[in-house]
């Protein structure tokens, strides 16, 4: 891992670990405003990581930035943190300057549904690949509704029409549908991240039948093809967004493969590993009082947010026929920027 | 809150150039020996047995590509050898007659081996003139490996071999097979005791080799006997009593390996080759639930790779890697066979390659570690046991 790395998600965990989550987590149960705690966000400069020093930003690389979106995940933040910082560097990217505040995002890719519609102070939209642009809070209609996690989403019945002035072109490379999948792909990640970790904490101290849970070879069983969905969701997403970074270097390629892959795996894996980690929890985990259900209701709301499974298995499976059963190898091997290498 | 602990070690990895450049040097040459009738894609994927293309493979440099040059080796990296793999498993090439030497008992000639032995077997090896069978399993032996009873006992200039081998893939065929034996009786250390022997299935008296027809009706396994079979002093590979500790350091190359999740990749092909642009929504899902899981399979892959040439022994990570790998592969003549009766698909090439991998099936969660014991391995990884 790069310094750079290390560095953010060391001060993304003490920042989450410093906002009394648990105050955050009970301000969205009650169904009051968290964003009280945003300021500390916006102050230790997580929404600009990704912008061009010339507008204020980090200009941190994205790979580098999603380390903190995996940081997110495994802390089930429930603040608008990651489409905050992809929303305003879509707008930098298209040449437009961000309006303060927390930001939704509406690509192409995920269902017309926006996180804290309340909250936001402008919705970004990107209904084709290469045009964003955004539009204030109250200048657009949504019906109010809850997610998987209890958050409160405004659902649009069609994407917004964006005022004049207000949008502009984006490069190819930095495709608002490719970009958010694979950044909530790493959230899912970090999630199941901590969802292992609790499991595993939780069957090594209770004892049953005069024995750690851990002990049995059922239990044992689980615990492992849990952790093997977990690992492999990691590194598809860390892959993907390797690739996303390589495109975005070299200016050259398309990542829309990759991040496709890593968030159909990411969304799919989340069945299995919620089931298993509530299964081993028993009925402590099927409660408000145990922290398992703000990680796995979280999982629950990611993998259909930017793109399910079915939105993205479609998206990769009409890549594969078209390629061919000749190029359906390449395809799966090909890596962005090989073409400038050859 | 703290942040949580990363109990398993998977750093995304990409490919060097080196590597990646040797793609197309494979592919011509599976062009090239395909052409000229050397090889054909019969559907058997890699578990076919071709002796002339291994000794293509051999001249082009393409086996024992790991090992030193006075080796009969071209010393390149681990993942540009992985790249080589990957890339004749997803051609479907029949690569058996060399596989077993190639991935774990030439590695091992090198690493535990004589000057004579490595001078005397690896160079052919990597000609692809010489092939191994591996002799592991017995009888009553299947995952509890420790437990095997084939004996070596000490004799004049030798060993003298008794009990027998079984699931001994090639043995009617391969010149040479290793075996792991007992050269101590059994004692409280399960695991020690063991040795591992090269023997000579061709030119030794006392071995009785027992065809074992496989479930699609194939011969590849054998039950192979010794009755007094002598062993030369000189075939005694490694020390005597560290089988056990020799046979378990190779695992990590044999488990994470691309033949874990492409051994029915033929199949996929086949299906995306009889879909087109008028599938349905449904089909086109199917395939991309396929080759999303496919493609983050190759990702934790290739991390494994990375990280055996490093240095670094992966042996949780390559347990992780089989398991999900070969559980996938079962699932793929499923899910295509649903496709196929969904869509109305009616070409032969995927009916008959489906018909064959559906039989196949069974064995990949069974053979080079099963499922439980996989998982078992996993567990104690995460300290649950």
């Amino acid at each position: 891992m790069s310094e750079m790395r290390q560095l953010l998600m060391d001060t993304a965990v003490r920042l989450f670990e410093a906002a009394s989550m648990d105050e955050v987590f009970k301000a969205v149960e009650e169904g009051r405003r968290p964003l009280s705690h945003w300021r500390a966000l916006e102050e230790n400069g997580l929404v600009d990581l990704l912008l061009p020093e010339e507008a204020g930003g980090a200009a941190v690389g994205f790979g580098d930035a999603m380390a903190v979106a995996r940081a997110a995940g495994a802390f089930a933040l429930p603040l608008p943190l990651v489409e905050t910082m992809i929303g305003r560097w879509l707008l930098s990217g298209a040449g437009l300057g961000a309006p303060a505040g927390p930001l939704g995002v509406v690509t192409a890719a995920g269902r017309l549904e926006v996180a804290w519609p309340d909250e936001i102070s402008a919705l970004v939209v990107s209904d084709a690949a290469d045009r964003v642009g955004w539009v204030a809070a109250g200048e657009f209609e949504f019906e109010h509704g809850t997610n998987g996690a209890g958050e409160p989403v405004g659902r649009l019945r069609e994407p917004p029409p964006i005022p004049p002035g207000q949008s502009g072109g984006l490069d190819s490379e930095r495709s608002p549908s490719t970009l958010m999948a694979v950044a909530r792909a790493a959230m899912i990640a970090g999630a199941m991240e901590r969802v292992l970790d609790l499991t595993i904490e939780h069957v090594q101290g209770r004892v049953q039948f005069g024995r750690p849970l851990a002990r049995f070879q059922a239990v044992q069983q689980l615990v492992a093809v849990m952790a093997s969905h977990t690992a492999v969701v990691g590194v598809a997403a860390d892959t993907a967004i390797a690739a996303v970074e390589t495109v975005l270097d070299r200016h050259v390629g398309d990542a829309t493969f990759m991040a496709g892959c890593a968030k159909a795996r990411a969304s799919e894996a989340c069945y299995e590993v919620t089931r298993i980690a509530h299964q081993l929890h028993g009925a402590i985990g099927y409660t408000r009082e145990h922290d398992l259900h703000r990680f796995t209701r979280r999982l629950w709301a990611w993998r259909d947010a930017d793109g399910d499974e079915g939105y993205w298995r479609q998206s990769v499976g009409e890549m594969a026929i078209r390629s061919g059963g000749a190029g359906l190898w390449p395809l799966l091997v090909e890596t962005p920027g090989a073409a400038l290498e050859r | 809150m703290k942040a949580p602990t990363v109990h398993l070690r998977f750093l995304p990895a990409a490919l060097p150039e080196a590597a990646e450049n040797l793609r197309s040097e494979v592919r011509v040459l599976l062009e090239e020996t395909r052409a000229e009738g050397v090889w054909l894609a019969d559907g058997l994927s890699w578990w076919g047995r071709n002796p002339a293309l291994s000794r293509a493979l051999g001249d082009a440099g393409f086996i024992g590509m790991t090992w030193p040059r006075q080796y009969g080796g071209s010393e390149r990296s681990y993942l540009e050898r992985y790249v080589v793999t990957e890339e004749l498993l997803a051609a479907c090439a029949p690569t058996a007659f060399h596989w077993f030497a190639d991935r774990q008992i030439g590695p091992s000639i090198l690493r535990y081996g004589t000057e004579e032995q490595k001078q005397r077997f690896l160079p052919p090896i990597a000609r692809g003139e010489l092939s191994f069978a591996v002799g592991m399993s017995e009888p009553d032996s299947g995952s509890d490996l420790a437990s095997i009873r084939t004996r070596a006992e000490r004799t004049d200039g030798g060993w003298r071999l008794n009990g027998s081998k079984i699931w001994t893939s090639y043995a009617h065929e391969a010149e040479y097979c290793v075996a792991l034996v007992r050269t101590e009786p059994k004692s409280d250390k399960r695991h020690a005791g063991m040795s591992q022997v090269i023997v000579d299935l061709k030119n030794s008296d006392g071995i009785t080799v027992r065809p074992i027809i496989d479930l699609p009706g194939r011969h590849d396994f054998n039950e192979v006997f010794f009755e007094d079979t002598f062993v030369p002093d000189d075939c005694l590979l490694g020390d005597s009593g560290d089988g056990w500790a020799q046979v378990t350091s190779e695992l990590a190359y044999e488990r994470s390996g691309p033949e874990r999740f492409l051994t029915n990749f033929h199949l996929l092909r086949a299906l995306v080759d009889a879909l087109d642009g008028s599938a349905s929504p449904g089909a086109q899902r199917e395939v991309g639930r396929l080759v999303s899981r496919l493609w983050a399979l190759r990702a934790a892959s290739v991390s494994v790779a990375a990280a055996l040439e490093a240095g670094e022994t992966p042996n949780v990570e390559s347990a992780l890697v089989k398991d999900l790998g070969t559980n996938f592969q079962q699932d793929v003549p499923e899910i295509v066979r649903r496709v196929v009766a969904d869509e109305g698909v009616a070409d032969e090439v995927v009916l008959d390659i489906l018909h064959q991998v559906i039989l196949a099936a069974p064995s990949y969660t069974i053979q080079g570690g099963a499922t439980e014991i996989l998982r078992g391995i996993v567990a104690r990884g995460l300290r649950l046991r």
